[in-house]
């Protein structure tokens, strides 16, 4: 008995399952030993300074939420992906690393056999996509056993069909190269794309616009935040006026309050980022490297902005827009009995930014204006209406920000509401989609309309048999 | 040992693509080094040999110990394996 409740100790510390699975991806590679501990206990470390630094940021946003509250009657809420799945590791920490390292393989499973060859690369948004599913699954009532392999099909599944709808319109970014984009902001890409391509003109580049240097410093997502904290944090303390505040800050003025805790929100922020780059440190090239020996001919998925040097101006441009739509947004979401989705200042840039490359791409200015502003739209209002699936997740503070988490995480939320067997139906739903995509739709293949190796070969025979 | 830093805007999805090409590179040119990814304004305030990052971030980082080399396709292999090759001979006449 005692050996069995020491492996399920061991099992369900996430900690130590991220480090297992961060020594796995190490000893696959044949790293030499001082490599496999030094990474091992990095990835664990990792780990463990996402929890401190989860706690550093609610005590800074509890406050917010309470002077929102006090001041409209309303729960204040600012996507922030880091944060939300800092949160969510307490109760949820265990399923998320077992989907994620599930998911991984799914990925290279998928790769290798449909003909979706994408890997995706983009670490950190399958450790949120990961909780997200955990959360929602897990909310609905579902056990651990009931929700980590529905979930990591989901996931897995996920991370080969988005970059494969992206695809057509990535092709238009970079003009051919080899590229692929791995992130969940892809609704946001497909909108921008959609949007530039019947409502804007390709020939008016963002590129031929001047913007001024000055908004360069956005570019610094910690700068970007903090800014954009202590100007949130200062108008709710406004609002909800010096004596709710008093109550918090006790024998300090107010607005100095207010002031340290908008920074201690972006300190948090930071100690997260440190923490998730330390857990995947690791781990994505472990990933990376299974994937070249396994499926050498597949395509790198990778974060969005690998495609920003197409564009850089439309990077700037989308970022305006997408954060004009977001405050379009905000004056609605109280009157249709929504929590306020204040603008979180790293999707707004991703997100938006990506749009705006997208938007570029196939409707010059036009497209990148419209289709950054319709993801701005999309990234405010979908978190909104998620917050109802995330259980106690949901009357956090902050949620998960990009435009995928907010869709799936719907549809997904809506299924499982209904019953938990649903998470099933799903995942399977989506298997299937990888492996009918990859057959019907060339276009969304890595090679596009022109095939793949295999397809070459059999067009070939079939030249000769004519 | 030399130390190594991949920078990108949020250190978290392109610096580590990066990092694990710019690791290839290292090993086939045989030096002894260690390498962490970064955003611009952590690699900042540590010491390091040898910064590598994209265009956007080469002009924000200021860091007193390090050259800052500008990677312009994540994805070209061989333009990496040049890079850190220059950067490298670099190193040496110092």
């Amino acid at each position: 008995m005692g050996v069995l409740d020491l492996l399920r100790d061991i099992l369900s510390t996430p900690a130590i399952l991220v480090g297992l699975l961060a020594m796995v991806g190490l000893l696959f590679l044949k790293a030499p030993v001082q490599d496999v501990v030094s990474g091992t206990i990095k990835t664990i470390t990792g780990f463990l300074i996402i929890g401190g630094g989860a706690g550093i940021l609610i005590g800074a946003l509890d406050p917010l939420g309470t002077m929102v509250s006090e001041g409209l009657g309303l729960q204040g809420v600012i996507p922030t992906n880091e944060a939300v799945v800092g949160l969510a590791q307490e109760n949820f920490g265990s399923q998320t690393a077992s989907i994620m390292g599930l998911a991984f393989l799914i990925n290279l499973v998928l790769a290798r056999i449909t003909k979706l060859r994408y890997v995706f690369l983009t670490g950190h948004h399958v450790l949120f996509m990961s909780a997200l599913v955990a959360v929602i699954i897990g909310s609905a009532g579902a056990s651990s056993s009931q929700l980590i392999i529905p979930g990591a099909l989901c996931v897995g599944s996920l991370m080969v069909l988005m970059p494969a709808f992206a695809m057509p319109f990535t092709r238009k970014v970079t003009d051919g190269d080899p590229i692929a984009v791995g992130h969940f902001g892809t609704l946001s890409y497909v909108a921008a794309g959609l949007a530039g391509k019947y409502l804007g003109d390709p020939e008016k580049s963002t590129e031929d616009v001047n913007v001024p240097k000055g908004l360069s410093f956005f570019r610094d997502t910690l700068v970007s935040t903090a800014v954009a904290m202590i100007i949130v944090y200062m108008i709710f303390a406004i609002i909800a006026g010096p004596g709710v505040v008093r109550e918090l800050s006790g024998d300090t003025n107010p607005y100095v309050y207010a002031f340290i805790q908008s920074l201690t929100f972006a300190a948090g922020v930071w100690v997260i980022l440190v923490g998730v780059r330390m857990l995947l440190a690791e781990i994505v090239p472990a990933f990376e490297g299974i994937s070249e020996k396994l499926i050498p001919d597949a395509l790198p998925a990778l974060d969005i902005p690998i495609v920003f040097p197409y564009a850089p101006t439309a990077v700037v441009i989308g970022f305006g827009s997408s954060l004009l739509g977001g405050l379009v947004a905000l004056p609605l979401l109280g009157p249709i009995g929504l929590a306020l989705i204040l603008p979180g200042m790293v999707p707004h840039f991703f997100v938006g930014g990506g749009a705006g490359v997208f938007g570029n791409a196939l409707g010059g200015r036009r497209g990148a204006v419209i289709g950054a502003f319709v993801s701005g739209l999309l990234i405010t209002f979908l978190p909104a209406f998620l917050l109802n699936y995330l259980g106690d997740l949901g009357l956090a503070n902050t949620t998960f920000g990009d435009s995928d988490f907010g869709w799936f995480g719907l549809v997904l939320g809506s299924l499982v509401e209904a019953s938990v067997t649903f998470a099933w139906v799903l995942a399977a739903i989506l298997v299937a989609a990888t492996f009918a995509v990859g057959q019907f739709f060339p276009a969304l293949r890595p090679r596009g309309a022109e095939g793949d190796v295999v397809d070459e070969e059999a067009d070939a025979d079939a030249d000769q048999v004519a | 040992m030399i130390k190594v830093f991949a920078v990108c805007g949020m250190g978290l999805g392109t610096s580590v693509i990066l990092k694990s090409r710019l690791k290839k590179a290292l090993d086939e040119a045989g030096v002894d080094y260690d390498i962490e990814v970064t955003d611009a304004s952590a690699a900042n305030g540590q010491s390091a040999d040898l910064i590598f990052t994209s265009a956007e971030f080469a002009d924000k980082i200021k860091n007193k110990t390090a050259s800052v080399h500008v990677i312009k396709n994540f994805t070209d292999r061989d333009e990496i394996t040049a890079t850190v090759n220059e950067a490298l001979a670099g190193l040496d006449t110092d």
